[in-house]
């Protein structure tokens, strides 16, 4: 379901009903969504709000799956290689140490950020502001933290980095024999979860929700 | 149907916060030392529209275009099989990557690495050249590269998280090996400028001061 509804007359009692489009900046009056639903902007079509059901418990679910898997994904070796006899194991961190290692530390640190220490800070984030909201804990904290899982959430490239995996697999296939080993499959559900998170997450729920905890 | 142009935020003197999507009163006028308006929800400092965003942008895009020259001149990677050296840049690799038969590597390599950061900098800059002509109609369809832009600009990391993992997993001495070249800091360093860049640019700048086309779908 889709709502587009535009303002034409505005006074003063309906302000807290209505809100802007982030992108073109245009006053939209706030409607009741239906679950599931979104509301887009009658203008540009950016989603202004939406309803997702079970949002809290749906993101929790994923995160705390999400933060089981990290620990195979990133400890576990990803992809092993037989060239002839001779076996190479590769972790994700494997990887950034030899790059580190070959010089280009700049990339390095890039990689490391993208593909482990920021997807484990947004896990652990987000874990953490979902459990207080679904236990009704009340942290003014909260709502710095999810200031800053918003700011961040945009370098977290799981999802670029397993395709890179399989890439790199097509490649090698031709020269050696490559075999998918537990943390590769540990990786694909910890960007799974990952994706579902960011599908599943209701941000004006829990934004509404911190505002009233603090409050209270 | 008139042509009315529509309400926007700015008009009734509310900015919409970045962070939270709260809908808060805002003034631009100056005010006095040490105060500045921030949501009354999230706490982040709030602004009409984002600060000085065509000069960052421009800033960040001409960076970056300075940047693609050696990112493309020298060697990003070179393979070593059998004691021979292969150096390549992204374009040769790609090729050469399309010729030995990997087609779809080649391919999605070449939309990651040559295409999407082309598209990226050309895009916002036809975005800031409209915006500073002032340009009002088919915003609707700038909206759409300014969204295009946004999505894609992280996957032109995929080449470097590639090399990472090629690096980790062909380490054969001489039999084969991979050393990587100075093209990949410059690489890297286009994709978090052209990323930036994004995040500066202001999209509500595109229907700024404009009178609306008639509105459809009332």
């Amino acid at each position: 379901m889709e709502i587009k509804s535009q303002l034409h007359s505005l006074s003063a009692e309906s302000l807290h009903q209505i809100t802007a489009c982030p992108d073109c900046d245009l006053l939209v009056r706030k409607q009741p969504l239906k679950v599931g639903g979104k509301a887009k902007c009658p203008r540009c079509g950016c989603v202004l709000y939406t309803n997702k059901p079970n949002s809290v418990d749906r993101s929790l679910a994923f995160s705390i799956s999400g933060l089981i898997l990290f620990v195979p994904a990133n400890v576990y070796p990803l992809l092993s290689l037989d060239f002839s006899g001779r076996v190479q194991h590769g972790t994700v961190m494997s990887g950034i140490i030899e790059m580190y290692q070959a010089g280009i530390s700049g990339v390095a640190t890039l990689v490391l950020f993208c593909a482990v220490i920021i997807p484990l800070v947004k896990l652990v984030v987000i874990t953490f502001i979902l459990g207080c909201v679904r236990l009704s804990v009340k942290l003014k904290s909260l709502i710095l933290l999810f200031r800053f899982y918003r700011a961040i959430s945009v370098w977290g490239m799981l999802e670029i980095f397993l395709l890179a995996i399989l890439l790199s697999c097509l490649k090698l296939i031709d020269d050696a024999d490559v075999i998918f080993r537990g943390g590769f499959f540990a990786f694909s559900g910890l960007m799974a979860c990952a994706v579902m998170i960011s599908a599943t997450l209701d941000e004006g729920y829990i934004w509404r929700h911190l505002d009233r905890s603090f409050y209270d | 149907m008139t042509e009315t142009r529509q309400l926007t935020a700015r008009d009734i003197g509310y900015a919409l916060c970045h962070s939270c999507h709260l809908l808060n009163p805002y003034t631009d006028r100056p005010l006095p030392k040490g105060y500045k308006l921030i949501c009354c929800r999230c706490g982040a400092p709030l602004k009409f529209r984002k600060t000085r965003s065509v000069g960052r942008t421009w800033a960040l895009l001409v960076a970056s275009m300075i940047l693609l020259a050696p990112a493309n001149y020298y060697t990003v990677m070179t393979v070593v099989e059998l004691g021979y050296a292969q150096p390549d840049t992204i374009i040769s690799g790609t090729l050469r990557l399309y010729h030995s038969g990997f087609v779809l590597i080649a391919v999605l390599i070449f939309i990651a690495s040559v295409l999407v950061p082309f598209f990226k900098i050309t895009g916002l800059m036809y975005l800031l050249y409209s915006v500073q002509r002032g340009k009002v109609r088919r915003v609707a369809h700038r909206i759409l590269v300014y969204r295009i832009v946004r999505v894609i600009g992280r996957w032109s990391m995929l080449d470097m998280f590639v090399m990472s993992i090629l690096l980790a997993m062909v380490q054969f001495g001489k039999l084969a090996n991979v050393e990587p070249g100075p093209a990949a800091t410059y690489f890297t360093l286009v994709v978090v400028l052209t990323m930036f860049a994004a995040e500066t640019f202001d999209p509500r700048l595109m229907w700024m001061e404009q009178p609306e086309r008639g509105v459809e779908n009332e």
